[in-house]
Order: C-alpha cells, then structure tokens, then sequence
C-alpha cells in the first residue's frame, strides 16, 4: 500500500500537478504562447514537478517515521503488558494457601487474630488486584503493598522475620513500577528467611542519589548455600520489567557474600509532573 | 484397646505445628511424641523415639521432609504436609504415599489417618531420593547429603564429596581424611548426584571428576584412576571411558 501510495504520487500526481501548473500559467498568459515564452512554461512545470516530488517526500519520510514509532510503541506497551501481566499473574499460590492454613489456625486458638489475618490477606489482594501495571506508581504506594505483604508474613513466620528500612524521605514520592518491590521482598523470604531455623532480618535502603534512586534489600541466608536450581524467578521478572520501563537506564545487581544475599535496584529518579 | 499410634510432627511453622496438634487432639488412637521446627529435629526425633508416623512439612529449615524420610531406618508411616506442589502431590499420588494439602480439614486428616491404620505393619519400601526427584524437577541433584552418625546427623556438601564406594547395603562417604557409611545403595547414590560432576568408574565406586589428577592404565581392562589426594581408585574400562566422556579428554 505505502509503495502504490509512493509510485503514485511520483508518477500521476506530481506530473500532474506540474502539467496543470504548466496549463494554468499558458491560461493567464491568454494566447497561445510565443516562442520566447516556451522555456518559462517548460520551467514553471520542473518546478512544480520538483517541489511537488519534494514535498512528498518529506510527507513519506514522515508517515514512515509516525509509523516506526507507533510499531515500537505498540511492541513495547506489548511487552510490557505481557509482562505485567505475567508478574500479576505471579502471586505464588503457595503463599495464598499458607496464609489461608494460618487463618484455619487462627480461628481455633485465636479468631481475633484470625479476621485481623483475613482482613490483612483482603487489604493485600484487593490492591494487587486494583494496581494498574502500566501505571507507575509512589515509591510510598509500593511501600504500602509490601507492608501489607509482610503483615500477612509476620504472622507465619512469626519472630523469625525481623523486618527493618531505611527509606530517604526524598525517595517517597518517585515513580517507580507497581509491585517492584513485593516480589524481591518474597524472594528475601522463601529462599532466605525460610530456610534458617532463627529467620532473621530483611533491610530495605531506600537512597537518592544524582538522579537515580537506588532501593537496596538485603537479608541472611544459609551460609554454605549454593544458588539453588530455581533461584529467583521472581528475580528475573522485575529484571525484565525495569528493563522494559526504562532500558538501559535502570539495572538491577546481585550481590551474594556468605550468608547475605543482597539485590539492589537503580532506576532514573522521576517524580510526579 | 489397641495402643495408640506413636507419632512426630514436624513443621517450621508454630501455626502449622498447633493446628496439626489441635485436630490430633480429636484423635485419641495418635499420640505426639515430639514437635519439631526443622528437618533436622525430625531427623532426630525419629531416631530417638522411632515413632510408627511422621507428619513432615516439605520445606523445612536444615533438612527437607524428604531427607528426613531418606535418614528414617525404621518402618516409618509418613503423612506429607505441603502448601501448594503440583509436582509433589503428583509424585505422591504416584507412589501411593499419604499427604495433606495446607490447609486441611479435620475430614481429611480422618481420611489420612485411616488410610495410615491401614498399612501399618505391611512392609513397603519407599524410596525418599526417588520422591524427591520427582517432586521437585526443576531441581533433581542433591546439593548435599545428609548422614547418620550415631546420634547425630552429618551434612555433607555434594560438592565436598571425594568419591564413594559401595560396602554391603552401605555407601561409604570419602571426604578429605574423614568416611561416612550411609545405608543406600551406590546407584542410588550416583541417582541422587549430579552426572556432570560424578562418574561410576567401578561397580563399586562413584568419584567426584573434580578430585580426578590423572588416570593410568594397568591391565588390558583396568585403569588406576589417582585423585588430588594420592588416593587410587580401580576403573573398569567402561567407566574409565565414562570419566573420559564426563571430563572430556
């Protein structure tokens, strides 16, 4: 379709243009033309030919431009949403029937506990499931998802999670994707916490830097543990989603010493406009 | 009356643990003999109290519910507790062994006990490292091993092992100057462990290639294969061509 569109405007409409251009100046001269007038009405149809052509290429270079973009922003928005929805889709079931086996515990030997569980497990859900994930959203918002998370955790792993943050109040109100930062805290749970006898404690920095804002998490794990087959899934999803949000400009490293397994995020510090 | 069913229950959860131990509590024929928070607790419990049933949590701290059924020697009935494993309730299902999926109710903890009654006393032999494999694919080489010893419970890094020989229905363990004998046969040690790191080069010996110097040719058929530490192990031919292949020579 582009290639008739382009043959077309070259071939029919541009000559067409200059012949009419050429018509049109013979009309105004208002007799047939005099010899000498031959080159000037040869002239004026070059031109109108030339300019014609030129401008239709400018209009091609543009629809050509308008539509790489569009491609590469619906390939991207794609990717993303794919994306997005696969980590939304991510809520480990095991986390949902081990909080669902902690109420059925709670409602014999505790049942304030167990609807105060019930209603932590309801607040979590309910803003995983409302979290639009093409949205950015605060680092505070993200803050809040996750300690509903951990609240949700407490109660399972009782005084074996030990939760701490040190959050740069600067940090609070950048963007940053939804549910970045639950997921690394669940990791720091399952393949950490849950696998010491005495638990332990999950740190979260929080840090502006230049333009960037660095989240930090740490937390203890076996000392001797090798990288297990299935390490962090989870790991390479929020890798893919920072990538996907801001390219090269966001990375996220790990970094493994004995008995601590630290992963640190670095995104572009962007605020609300 | 029948005496009651002596039974362990282990999870790393105090809120599992008093749930079990609460529905139990409508059981009089099972009676607790101990709550452990970690595979190795269990480990040690079974040891000392040999109960007839293990109530094991899959994942726990230390030792997992399948290591904890590899170290039980005694008949053991064993009732799995897990959150949510596809594979492993499949691997289950499979090998008719009993499980509850967390949470449960106190019908089907009933059903599961029956189920246990039932085949207390007929032998059956369950192989731990087999269920494991298939409960866990995406992780089917042991990273460590874990040995009776006396009491106590050693861990063996897979990666520490030197090299293992078979001696009756025991493996024994090689690791610097130090051996440990488990009851398990060698090919189900060299099922457990990861081919590209240990070869069978005898009928009777399984030998980390890390550990391997040089190999030398004895006979038309054998080979002497040297380890880092001047120990020599005998090779057949077949597995002086397995270690060959593995170490790519």
């Amino acid at each position: 379709m582009g290639v008739f569109l382009r043959l077309l405007r070259r071939y029919v409409l541009a000559p067409a243009v200059a012949l009419a251009a050429m018509l049109l100046a013979w009309a105004l001269l208002g007799q047939p033309p005099l010899e000498s007038e031959w080159p000037l009405l040869l002239g004026i149809g070059v031109v109108a030919y030339l300019l014609m052509t030129g401008w239709f290429q400018l209009l091609a270079a543009r629809e050509e431009a308008a539509a790489a973009a569009l491609r590469a922003q619906q390939a991207a928005l794609l990717a993303r949403d794919a994306e997005l929805a696969a980590l939304q889709a991510r809520l480990r079931p095991h986390f949902l029937f081990n909080a669902l086996q902690s109420v059925a515990a709670l409602i014999g030997s505790n049942p304030n506990a167990g609807r105060q569980m019930c209603l932590d497990l309801a607040d979590f859900l309910r803003a995983r499931f409302e979290s639009d994930p093409t949205r950015l959203v605060t680092l505070e918002d993200e803050l809040r998802i996750t300690h509903q998370y951990l609240a949700i955790e407490r109660v399972r792993f009782a005084d074996r999670l030990i939760w701490q943050e040190d959050i740069d109040p600067k940090a609070l109100p950048l963007l940053v994707p939804p549910l970045i930062l639950q997921p690394l805290v669940e990791n720091a749970l399952v393949h950490g916490l849950a696998r010491l006898e005495d638990g332990g404690t999950v740190h979260l920095h929080a840090i502006v830097q230049a333009d960037e804002l660095m989240l930090s998490l740490d937390n203890p794990t076996e000392p001797r543990s090798r990288p297990a087959a299935r390490k962090g899934q989870g790991l390479a999803l929020v890798r893919d989603r920072l990538q996907a949000q801001y390219g090269v400009a966001a990375r996220l490293t790990i970094e493994r010493s004995s008995g601590n397994f630290r992963v640190i995020l670095r995104m572009p510090a962007q605020g609300l406009p | 009356m029948k005496p009651p069913l002596r039974a362990i229950l282990a999870d790393d959860e105090p809120l599992a643990r008093s749930y079990l131990r609460e529905l139990l509590a409508a059981h009089p024929d099972v009676a607790i003999l101990a709550e452990c928070r970690n595979g190795l607790e269990a480990a040690r419990a079974i040891a000392q109290h040999r109960p007839e049933l293990a109530f094991l949590d899959i994942e726990m701290p230390k030792l997992d519910g399948f290591e904890v059924l590899d170290l039980a020697e005694a008949p053991l009935a064993v009732v799995f507790v897990t959150a949510f494993d596809h594979y492993a309730v499949r691997a289950f299902e499979a090998h008719a062994v009993d499980y509850l999926q967390k949470p449960f109710s106190a019908e089907r903890l009933a059903a599961a006990l029956q189920r246990v009654q039932q085949r207390i006393g007929v032998p059956r032999v369950l192989d731990a490292n087999l269920l494991r494999r298939e409960a866990f694919p995406d992780r089917p080489f042991a990273q460590r091993l874990a040995v009776k010893n006396g009491a106590d419970i050693v861990l063996i890094e897979a990666a520490d092992l030197d090299y293992a020989t078979s001696e009756d229905d025991y493996v024994n363990l090689h690791v610097g100057a130090k051996s440990w004998l488990k009851h398990q046969s060698l090919a189900s040690l060299e099922q457990t462990l990861d081919p590209r790191h240990f070869v069978r080069i005898h009928r009777t010996c399984l030998v980390n290639v890390e550990r391997v110097a040089r190999m030398e040719q004895e006979t038309r058929d054998t080979w002497t294969v040297v380890l880092r530490g001047r120990t020599e192990l005998r090779a057949t031919r077949q597995g002086y061509l397995r270690l060959r292949a593995v170490l790519g020579v």
